[in-house]
């Protein structure tokens, strides 16, 4: 039930009120004259021609159905949405693929889940791809809803002395009191490991495992109890601080130097029923009209330099202060067991 | 004596199609379990080894025997003494225990663990803040996340299962032969020693079967406390390796072989005991005038700890939960008129997609599925124990299967042979329907089985005698005398389909979505207070039938004067 960690799990909403809102101040951001560069008339009426599109999403509810709604109140397609953690997702699309029963239209997933579906992923250059940057599309999919990697407090416990880079973690002040995500449920926690040995070395884990963190199965477990005051602080994500400060929850946090940077992706099935609505549904996501809904549903950052998601900031603007590091998960997959067995060998 | 001879074909087909049925998705595990890769692939027994030999293999099989033996010996005696005192005794209040000790049945097992976090957290529990506030200093009273904290938690979820079992045998025993012995001057504890529970033999022996499988396989507590207690179990190890990535399901498989294997020993355990005791087990068909145990000076203090217990197991998690739903975020320092709102029952009830449409789903499964399990354990319960058909013995571990496989698992079992059968029932609400009723199969038969063991062939030859057909003696002797505990396993049936999780996530389909899928996407990505908002509709639903055939079923206090 826990396994989805992995995914935008602690966050993703919201209300159809917040997507309402969003609707709304799409006119102020200038939004419907960008839309215009979008998908060709010919594509579009193929696509209302099939009539629908099943969109298979590990993205949690609140971004998965705004995205969705917006969709059919754009095209009049309506979208059904089968939502489960990555995993799942993953697994099910194998099973399906494995027995040719195709039912899956569009994805919308992240790593490391996303690689193990390329096979079944067609390649498609949308044209709302264009103004998107290079280091965050492939051939196959294209990245649409970033988070970074951040470490978030309940401001009644930490008042003085919070921490301000990874390393404060290590900070005998806070033995036993400070959460992490276990990787051996969540793959994002490996690609934070990754960064941390590639900045402090080895003796980080060992420092970190002596510190004794209390362990978690998902962000959103651990958002928790960072409020309840079962821990003071923990190692966790931009969304999660950002959605759980937004309830009035005491939650507050930094964004160290060095950060990890994750994402959603939006690809197309090469065996997808309805083929056109799957990329016209493609396009919407990657426009900066897409991006703007989804990521202001999930608190989480748009790729598309005009999309806005005024929560969660731009990449342009983080950039200025902040060195992101994209995981490469081709090598994290092969290496996890030897990754895994240095965690369980230091924390125990 | 077996007079009542009912092998017919129709029944022994039955038996073969539960047989597959229960099996088939096991066949996967094992072939996965011996595949290098995906099944057809190479064989190997590399993960059979690992199992064993993993790192963390050895403590993780002692923690689990610790867990289990101490969760089901708590279950066991809370779950068997709250229902001898509910409906045996003159205990003041019997009727409201044994309403509150079902209880814990209608909670969604992750939130009474958010509950007892809630209470007895070191740092974040009602109590040890009421205690540091007492002391006037950091203390801790209780701690949740330990082996007893676990063990106390579990055993408290498993007692609704031991107190229904045996809370229908208690009703309708045989009052005959506790007349006999009281006659030939035996005391109380005599009576209960050598006549009471020995009666209840067959209801025992399966709720202790069912609590030490349920709480072997149990991975609610090993994701959540256990994992912060650093508390590894075999259902932990199952887990990480088939949520890692790349996951590892062929040592996963091969773990909950481990678990499929504990369950085979139970069942045979439990045959042994059963065939020893079977004499014992008659009874016959008047339940009037059952011994009322007079408890006398002992009466206040046993019914102040029986409410003690309620307090427990739902009063005060439930009010912990109850309380999150009306908080805009959850925190025990956050109980505050401004932290107070009705928006999580707007978000959930009304904004939440398809929270209706997959109610309407849920209600109509739950409802299908719990006749189907019922109706189905009766006709294998009747095979296995009356017509001792061909199949039976087959049938009798066969049918524990499902128990010993984790729910994902199941799901990836029917998934992939449903998925190749052409048009058929993939996609479909049948085929949730058949995964729920595969997976509480298991369950259901050991109800029916121990009700159907308590009365005596006898009654059956009676009505044969008299002329009436097998059909006929079946619904006119053994369903009457059963009603309590197939109405209690109707119940049960209906409340754990609703909130089933782990099997249907690979199944449901967005046409047919259900409840429980919107119950863990709130768990996985929602706020405590969506969850405790989302637990509350999950419990009135369960409660509905529980209102409506409470009357029938009478698990409560007065024994049935019929």
């Amino acid at each position: 039930m826990t396994r989805n960690a992995f995914d935008f799990s602690a966050i993703d909403r919201r209300t159809v009120l917040q997507i309402g809102a969003a609707l709304a101040a799409g006119p102020l951001l200038g939004l419907p004259t960008l839309a215009q560069a979008a998908s060709d008339p010919k594509l579009i009426e193929a696509a209302k021609k099939e009539g629908a599109v099943s969109l298979y999403s590990s993205a949690s509810t609140g971004p998965s159905n705004a995205i969705a709604e917006a969709f059919k109140a754009k095209y009049g397609i309506p979208v059904a949405v089968y939502r489960a953690g990555s995993a799942d997702v993953a697994t099910r699309v194998q099973s399906e693929e494995a027995a040719k029963r195709y039912q899956a239209d569009a994805l919308i997933i992240e790593e490391p889940a996303l690689s193990l579906l390329l096979p079944f992923l067609a390649t498609y250059d949308s044209p709302e791809r264009a103004a998107i940057d290079a280091a965050y599309k492939a051939p196959q999919y294209t990245l649409i809803r970033m988070y970074m990697s951040q470490i978030g407090w309940n401001t009644n416990a930490v008042k003085s002395g919070a921490p301000t880079d990874w390393k404060d973690l290590l900070d005998p002040k806070w033995k036993g009191r400070f959460g992490s995500l276990d990787p051996h449920v969540t793959a994002t926690t490996l690609a934070w490991m990754v960064l941390m040995d590639k900045l402090y070395g080895p003796t980080f884990l060992q420092q970190f495992g002596a510190n004794k963190p209390k362990l978690y199965a998902s962000t959103n477990a651990m958002s928790q109890a960072i409020v309840s005051g079962e821990i003071d602080m923990g190692v966790t994500n931009s969304f999660g601080v950002i959605q759980m400060a937004d309830t009035g929850a005491p939650m507050a946090g930094v964004i160290p130097k060095n950060v990890v940077l994750y994402g959603g992706n939006v690809a197309v099935f090469a065996k997808a029923p309805h083929p056109n609505a799957a990329r016209l549904f493609c396009d919407f996501a990657c426009s900066a009209e897409g991006q703007t809904l989804i990521n202001v549903a999930g608190a989480t950052i748009p790729t598309h330099p005009q999309a806005s998601a005024p929560k969660a900031g731009s990449l342009a603007e983080w950039g200025k202060t902040r060195t992101f590091s994209q995981p490469d998960y081709k090598k994290i997959l092969a290496d996890t067991p030897a990754l895994l067995a240095e965690w369980d060998k230091h924390v125990k | 004596m077996r007079t009542l001879k009912l092998e017919r074909p129709g029944l022994a087909a039955v038996a073969a199609l539960a047989i597959v049925m229960v099996t088939y998705p096991v066949v996967f595990t094992v072939l996965r379990a011996v595949s290098k890769d995906d099944i057809g692939s190479a064989f190997t027994a590399e993960w059979l080894v690992a199992a064993v030999t993993s790192p963390r293999g050895a403590e993780a099989l002692l923690n689990t025997a610790i867990y289990t033996a101490g969760s089901s010996a708590l279950a066991m005696l809370l779950g068997v003494g709250l229902a001898f005192l509910a409906i045996r005794t003159d205990m003041p209040g019997g009727r409201f225990v044994g309403v509150l000790a079902l209880m814990p049945m209608l909670v969604p097992p992750f939130i009474l663990v958010v509950g007892w976090v809630a209470l007895a957290d070191p740092g974040a529990g009602f109590f040890n803040i009421v205690a540091s506030w007492l002391a006037g200093s950091r203390t801790t009273l209780v701690d949740v996340n330990t082996m007893p904290g676990i063990v106390w938690v579990t055993g408290l979820f498993l007692t609704p299962y031991v107190y229904l079992l045996v809370a229908a045998g208690f009703r309708n025993s045989d009052a005959t032969m506790e007349e006999a012995a009281r006659v030939s001057g035996a005391g109380p504890w005599k009576l209960l020693r050598t006549i009471i529970l020995p009666l209840q033999r067959p209801a025992l022996l399966a709720a202790l079967l069912l609590v030490v499988i349920m709480s072997a396989g149990d991975f609610i507590i090993p994701s959540t406390i256990g994992l912060k207690a650093r508390i590894y179990m075999m259902s932990s190890l199952i887990w990480q390796n088939s949520s890692s990535f790349p996951a590892r399901p062929g040592l996963a498989a091969a773990q909950a072989l481990l678990l499929v294997v504990v369950g085979l020993a139970c069942i045979f355990l439990q045959r042994r005991a059963l065939s020893r005791g079977a004499r014992f087990t008659l009874v016959g068909g008047k339940g009037s005038g059952a011994t009322v145990f007079a408890l006398g000076r002992m009466r206040y203090p046993l019914a102040a700890l029986a409410l003690v217990f309620a307090l427990c197991s739902s009063v005060f998690p439930l009010l912990a939960v109850g309380s999150m739903a009306f908080m805009k975020f959850w925190a025990p320092s956050a109980f505050s008129l401004a932290n107070l709102t009705l928006k999580n029952f707007r978000y959930v009830l009304f904004e939440y997609p398809q929270v209706w449409p997959s109610a309407q789903h849920s209600l109509l499964l739950a409802l299908l599925g719990a006749t189907a399990s019922v109706l189905l354990a009766i006709a294998l319960a009747w095979y296995v124990h009356r017509s001792r058909g061909r199949l039976a013995g087959a049938l009798e571990y066969a049918i524990v299967l499902p128990l010993g496989i984790p729910g994902i698992a199941l799901g990836i079992g029917i998934l992939s042979a449903w998925i190749l059968v052409p048009g058929g029932i993939y996609g479909t609400l049948w085929i949730l329907l058949l995964a729920y009723v595969t997976a509480h199969l298991p369950v259901a038969m050991q109800f029916v089985a121990s009700a159907l063991h308590r009365i005596h062939t006898e009654l059956e030859d009676a009505s044969r005698v008299a002329g009436r057909s097998a059909l006929g003696t079946v619904l006119r002797i053994d369903l009457p005398l059963m009603r309590p505990a197939l109405i209690g396993c109707w119940l049960l049936m209906y409340v754990v389909i609703l909130r089933e999780i782990s099997l249907v996530i690979l199944l449901y389909n967005p046409a047919t979505v259900v409840l429980s899928v919107g119950l863990m996407d709130v768990w996985s990505s929602g706020f405590y207070p969506e969850l405790a908002v989302y637990s509350l509709l999950l419990m009135v639903l369960g409660l509905l039938p529980v209102a409506l055939l409470w009357k029938f079923a009478r698990f409560g206090a007065e024994p049935e004067r019929s």
